[in-house]
């Protein structure tokens, strides 16, 4: 390695570990402002909560196991939405690529269905499907499914034609060109829609717990706002955000595990 | 010599909202079993749609295409159809982009593996089977999807300007190459291309077609004294190259 190598990745050494430590800073000023702002009454702590309250708020619900339970719901419904949204929609599309007519009728369905604000939907949903987890994961499919069908629809069409003429060469089906050709060629953004899909399921079962739950995180913040109990609604959003960094993380793993061995 | 594959009166056109395009019209032709034929013609004169036709992608409007006298639908007859551009998959290593025309033909057994093994031994391959196609040449690539093809033993190849995406010395090897394997394999082949200078090179007879609708405008064999055994590269520095190269030049600018 040359001196000037050496000296510059000494120096971006250097700036990644200062990048980290202001973070770091941010993060835990934000903290203290927050708790002395607290402490000092400058803001209403009942209004307001402060980290300590938070903070003795979880381990009180971690005794009791309330707070498990919550969790493990509202997590539970996002993967099985997620699960049924990345069938539903590779299958959609499928067909859709299969049949052209079928795709000429639908489009424009699928257009206006996706761009329709799609939490609208939910209070509907509720009163057909009642009270429960049934129609927490509609509401939560309902979010992602449309732009999901289309975006991946969009994907198996723009299959390069001359690709899919050296499968005719070989004698190859429909369903052949699909396995060997269509979808792997359409991997990438199938990953990528699913990346954004996760977030979306979780965003779309808080929506549905906010109308129609018992339990879960999203059940905790519209209890807790009801009953003015500001130190749940804030955990549980503080917990909403270490779930939705975790569910990403796990989304680019799967990612790179997927590049890997295709 | 037998002909493998004769066309009658073949028509062609295309159909689009803006109207209709006559690809061909009243193509008669015979190929020899063995030979190595090249097709020449203006650009948009309906060559592609030839080879279309004998690959049974498409059906000829009018008109008949036999093989070895029997209709082509019927025929038994193995046909390679190389396209222009390569499309290898890129989410495939070399190896499985050879195999991928038996595995979809359901004919990969270990007896075609071992054939396929030995083509890319053969041809400089053997080192990067596990190679992604990014990772090769353009000579190379060219020569792995002449391999996807050969792999399926087709009794007729179908060349589409199989060489205009190399560089001109690329493009001299990758054809002296190709030119040897196919000889080796005593196939029939057809190659279309741009290149008067490399029909000649490559073809014992040239096709020469009109501009659209396409017709056959003359058929050119070639004759050519060489040295050694007669190669493209030979074939180049034989004395009638030039006159061949006058004649054709002339029978496609005056139209
Ligand atoms: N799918 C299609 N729809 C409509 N017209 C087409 C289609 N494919 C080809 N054509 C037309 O048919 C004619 C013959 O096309 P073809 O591709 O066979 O020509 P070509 O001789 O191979 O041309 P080039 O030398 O440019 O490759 C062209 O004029 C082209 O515009
Ligand atoms: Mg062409």
């Amino acid at each position: 390695m040359s001196e000037l190598q050496k000296a510059y990745i000494k120096q971006l050494k250097h700036y990644t570990v200062t990048i980290t430590a202001f973070r770091f800073l941010l993060f835990t000023s934000f903290i203290a402002l927050w708790e002395i702002s607290a402490r000092l009454d400058w803001i209403n702590s009942f209004v307001f909560s402060s980290p300590s309250r938070i903070m003795k708020t979880f381990i009180k619900m971690c005794n009791d196991g309330s707070i498990f339970s919550h969790i493990t719901v509202t997590l539970g419904e996002t993967f099985f939405s997620f699960a049924l949204i990345v069938t539903l929609g590779i299958g959609a599309a499928l067909i859709l690529w299969m049949f052209k007519p079928l795709s000429d009728v639908l489009e424009p369905y699928l257009i206006v269905l996706n761009s329709l604000p799609k939490s609208a939907l939910a209070p509907m949903l509720i009163v057909w499907l009642g009270n429960n987890a049934k129609a927490i994961i509609v509401t939560a499919i309902s979010i992602a499914i449309f732009g999901t069908i289309l975006n991946i629809y969009t994907a198996f069409s723009g299959t390069d034609p001359e690709k899919i003429k050296l499968m005719r060469t070989f004698g190859a089906g429909k369903l052949d060109i699909f396995k060997k050709l269509v979808l792997p060629a359409s991997l990438n953004t199938i990953i990528s829609n699913m990346k954004v899909n996760i977030g979306l399921c979780l965003v779309g079962v808080v929506i549905g717990e906010f109308l129609a739950a018992r339990k879960g995180l999203g059940y905790l913040i519209i209890y807790g706002s009801q009953v003015f109990k500001m130190d749940w609604v804030v955990m549980s959003i503080i917990i909403l955000c270490i779930i939705s960094v975790i569910l990403f993380k796990l989304t680019d793993m799967a990612e790179k595990l997927v590049k890997k061995i295709s | 010599m037998k002909n493998i594959l004769s066309l009658s009166n073949v028509n062609y056109s295309y159909h689009t909202k803006e109207g209709e395009t006559v690809a061909l019209q009243d193509v008669n032709l015979n190929i020899e079993e063995g030979s190595f034929v090249a097709i020449v013609g203006p650009s948009g004169c309906g060559k592609s749609t030839l080879l279309s036709l004998v690959s049974g992608l498409a059906k000829p409007d009018k008109g008949e295409i036999y093989v070895k006298n029997k209709p082509l639908s019927q025929s038994e007859v193995r046909i390679g159809y190389m396209l222009q551009r390569d499309n290898l998959f890129e989410w495939r290593t070399v190896y499985k982009n050879v195999l991928l025309g038996l595995e979809t033909r359901k004919e990969l057994t270990q007896k075609k593996k071992q054939l396929v093994n030995n083509l890319l031994e053969a041809y400089g391959l053997g080192n990067f089977k596990n190679a992604k196609p990014s990772q090769l040449s353009g000579g190379m690539r060219q020569r792995a999807a002449l391999i996807r093809t050969l792999a399926l033993e087709p009794d007729i190849l179908l060349l589409d300007e199989p060489f205009s995406a190399l560089d001109y010395q690329t493009r001299l090897e990758v054809g002296d190459d190709i030119y040897k394997i196919i000889k080796e394999q005593g196939k029939t082949a057809i190659l279309v291309t741009h290149d008067i200078a490399e029909a000649i090179a490559m073809a014992q007879k040239v096709i020469i077609l009109t501009s659209r609708p396409g017709t056959i405008r003359d058929i050119i064999d070639i004759n050519v004294t060489t040295l050694e055994e007669r190669t493209p590269f030979t074939t180049r520095c034989a004395p009638e190259f030039s006159s061949y190269f006058n004649k054709i030049w002339k029978e496609l600018s005056n139209e």
